[in-house]
C-alpha cells in the first residue's frame, strides 16, 4: 500500500509504540522514521520533505513536549524548514509536559497497574522516609520498572522499549481515552 | 584529451527516453544520481553524454545504441534505432538539452529527426539557408540540431559519426554497469597512456592508490595473437600477470582510474559504481576515485543503489583528506510522482550527511 504519511519520531522506542498503536487503529499508510534524538529534527534534510510533498505524502512529526510544549514548539520553529511539516504532535498528549514514558504510564493495563502501583508506592514512600533524602519523583523509573516487570526477559536482560509488544492487551491498554489526542492526530493526518 | 575545462553547472534534458523533463541545478564536481529501479538514472547519465559538437553527439548516440546491441551499418537502422531515444509521450521527435558551463549563460540545443517528405519547399529552403553543411541533395531522413532556436547543423551521413578515427575520438565518457575487463581497456591504455611517458608514470602512480606493489602495466601482443592484453607487473613478481586474471574489483578500479584520467577537465558518467566491489573495499575505492578525479579535475556523475556505498561515500568525505571537497558534492534523487512523472530533489553534502546519519532513505 502506498504511504500517505511520513512520520518523523525521536527514536526507535517512539517508533515501536506508534507503530503498534497504528496497527491497533488499523492504519497502514504511515511510514515511521526514527531519528537519533529530538535534536535531529532540525537536521531532517529539506529535499526529503520536499520530495514527500511532490509525491503527495504528508510530513508529520511527533516529539516530546518535555518541560513545556510551547517552548518545544518555539524551538522547532527556529528550524529553517519548519514550514515543510504538515502536522506536529507533542508527547504525551499534545498539551501537557512530558515524554513517551508518560504516554506509556497511561497505557498500562488497568488490572496490572493497580497491583504494580501498590508495590511501587511502597517503594517510593520507603525511600522518602530516610532522613538523608532520596531524590524523587521517579516517574521514568516507574515506567521502566513496569516495562521490565511485564516484558519477556531474554538473556537475563530487558531488551528495550523497541522490543516491547504494546499490542499485548494483558500488559497494555491502547483503548484508553488518554490516547484520544494521538488517535485524532494520526487519523486526521 | 580536451584541454578546455568543461564542467557542467546546469543541465536540463526534455523528451529523452522516459524522461519528460529532468533538470539538474547547482551541478558540482562530484554528483551522485539516486533513484528507484526504472526511474531513469541510467537515462540521465546517457543524456549527460550530450555534446554541443554535432559529430560528437551523433557518435555518442551511436555508442549508446552499441551499448544496447543496436549498432548497424545501415543508415535506415540507425534512424530507426534513434527513435528509441525520443520520448514516447510526444509526437515530435525532438530532444531538448539546456546546458550551462558557468551558471550565467544557458544554451538550448534541440536534437531531432526530420522526415523531409513532409516538409514544404519553403521549409526546405529555410533549412538549407540556415545550415553550416552544404547539402547537394536532401534525403528522406535527416538529423537536425538547433542552437538557441536556430538551425546550425544537419546531417545524413552516418559515416561521419560511425567511423572510428582513433580511440580518443570515438571514446565515450560512460562506464556501463557490469563493465569489467574488455578490449576497450587495452585500446584506451594504448591510445592515451602507453605512448606518453609522463601520463604513463602518472597512471602507475595513480594505481599505487590500489597497491604500492604495482610496478608497471604493459601490453602483451604476442601471447594471444590479434588479441592484445594488459599485463600487470608487481615489484615482488618476476612475471607479469594478465589484468583479466585479477579480481573484478581490481579491474573495475583500473578502468575507473584510467577513464577518470582520460576525462581530465571534462565529465565522466559511471553507472553503478559499486558494481564488482566488495563492501569492505568501498571506502578505499571512493578514496581512490575522489583523489584521482580531484587531481585531473574530472567531473563525475555516478549512480548507485547500494546503501553501504553511500555510507562509505559520506565517511570518506568526512575524512580530513576530503573535507574540503564536501562543497563540491551534490546528490540528485530521482523519483516518480503519482502521475508517473519523473521529478528530482537535490541534496547538498550536509543534507546528504544528515540523511545518512539518521537512516533517512534517499535512494527511492
Amino acid at each position: 500500500m502506498p504511504i500517505k504519511i511520513q512520520l518523523f519520531v525521536e527514536g526507535k522506542s517512539d517508533k515501536k509504540f506508534i507503530s503498534d498503536y497504528l496497527d491497533h487503529l488499523g492504519l497502514n499508510d504511515v511510514e515511521i522514521i526514527p531519528l537519533k534524538g529530538k535534536g535531529e529534527v532540525k537536521n531532517i534534510p529539506a529535499p526529503r520533505l520536499e520530495k514527500n510533498q511532490l509525491q503527495g505524502v504528508k510530513n508529520g512529526v511527533i516529539i516530546d513536549a518535555d518541560k513545556d510544549k510551547e517552548e518545544s514548539l518555539k524551538e522547532l520553529k527556529k528550524y529553517a524548514n519548519f514550514n515543510l511539516f504538515d502536522e506536529i504532535f507533542f508527547f504525551p498528549n499534545d498539551r501537557d509536559p512530558g515524554a513517551l514514558e508518560v504516554v506509556l504510564e497511561n497505557c498500562m493495563s488497568s488490572t496490572k497497574k493497580q497491583d504494580f502501583e501498590h508495590c511501587w508506592f511502597q517503594y517510593e514512600s520507603c525511600l522518602d522516609n530516610f532522613p538523608q533524602g532520596f531524590r524523587g519523583p521517579f516517574a521514568k523509573s516507574k515506567v521502566y520498572a513496569y516495562l521490565e516487570s511485564v516484558s519477556p526477559v531474554l538473556h537475563s536482560k530487558f531488551q528495550g522499549i523497541d522490543k516491547v509488544d504494546f499490542k499485548d492487551s494483558s500488559n497494555w491498554d491502547l483503548n484508553v481515552s488518554y490516547l484520544d489526542p494521538l488517535k485524532m492526530f494520526l487519523t486526521k493526518l | 584529451m580536451e584541454k578546455e575545462i568543461k564542467h557542467l553547472k546546469y543541465f536540463k534534458v526534455e523528451c529523452f527516453k522516459g524522461l519528460e523533463s529532468v533538470e539538474l541545478n547547482d551541478i558540482a564536481q562530484f554528483n551522485i544520481v539516486l533513484g528507484d529501479n526504472n526511474v531513469g538514472k541510467t537515462s540521465v547519465l546517457e543524456a549527460l553524454l550530450f555534446d554541443e559538437h554535432p559529430f560528437t553527439l551523433l557518435r555518442r548516440f551511436y555508442s549508446m545504441m552499441s551499448f544496447k546491441g543496436l549498432s548497424s551499418n545501415e543508415a535506415k537502422d540507425y534512424y530507426n534505432s534513434l527513435e528509441f531515444f525520443f520520448s514516447n509521450e510526444k509526437d515530435d521527435k525532438v530532444i531538448t538539452y539546456t546546458v550551462s558551463y558557468n551558471q550565467l549563460q544557458k544554451n538550448e540545443f534541440q536534437f531531432s529527426i526530420v522526415d523531409t517528405n513532409g516538409m514544404t519547399e519553403e521549409n526546405i529552403d529555410n533549412l538549407k539557408n540556415n545550415t553550416l553543411v552544404d547539402l547537394s541533395q536532401l534525403p528522406n531522413t535527416i538529423v537536425l540540431i538547433k542552437l538557441n532556436g536556430m538551425t546550425n547543423f544537419y546531417t545524413t551521413d552516418i559515416n561521419l559519426y560511425r567511423q572510428k578515427k582513433s580511440a580518443e575520438i570515438s571514446y565515450q565518457p560512460f562506464i556501463k554497469s557490469g563493465l569489467s575487463y574488455d578490449n576497450d581497456l587495452v585500446q584506451f591504455f594504448s591510445s592515451t597512456v602507453n605512448n606518453d611517458l609522463k601520463l604513463r608514470k602518472e597512471f602507475i602512480s595513480n594505481l599505487h592508490f590500489l597497491s604500492d606493489e604495482i610496478a608497471e602495466i604493459t601490453i602483451d601482443s604476442t601471447t594471444v595473437p590479434n588479441n592484445p592484453i594488459l599485463m600487470v607487473l608487481f615489484n615482488n613478481n618476476k612475471r607479469p600477470i594478465p589484468l583479466f586474471m585479477m579480481g573484478n574489483g581490481t579491474i573495475r578500479m583500473v578502468r575507473l582510474i584510467l577513464e577518470i584520467m582520460m576525462c581530465k577537465d571534462n565529465r565522466l558518467m559511471i553507472d553503478e559504481i559499486d558494481d564488482g566491489l566488495h563492501f569492505s573495499k568501498m571506502k578505499k575505492a571512493w578514496g581512490i576515485v575522489l583523489e584521482v578525479a580531484k587531481k585531473y579535475n574530472t567531473q563525475l556523475f555516478i549512480t548507485t543503489h547500494n546503501s553501504e556505498c553511500l555510507k562509505m561515500f559520506k565517511e570518506v568525505l568526512e575524512d580530513e583528506r576530503f573535507e574540503k571537497i564536501q562543497k563540491d558534492v551534490m546528490v540528485y534523487n530521482l523519483f516518480k510522482n503519482s502521475e508517473n512523472k519523473v521529478l528530482n530533489v537535490d541534496y547538498s553534502f550536509k543534507e546528504f550527511e544528515n540523511a545518512i546519519e539518521n537512516n533517512i532513505e534517499i535512494r527511492g
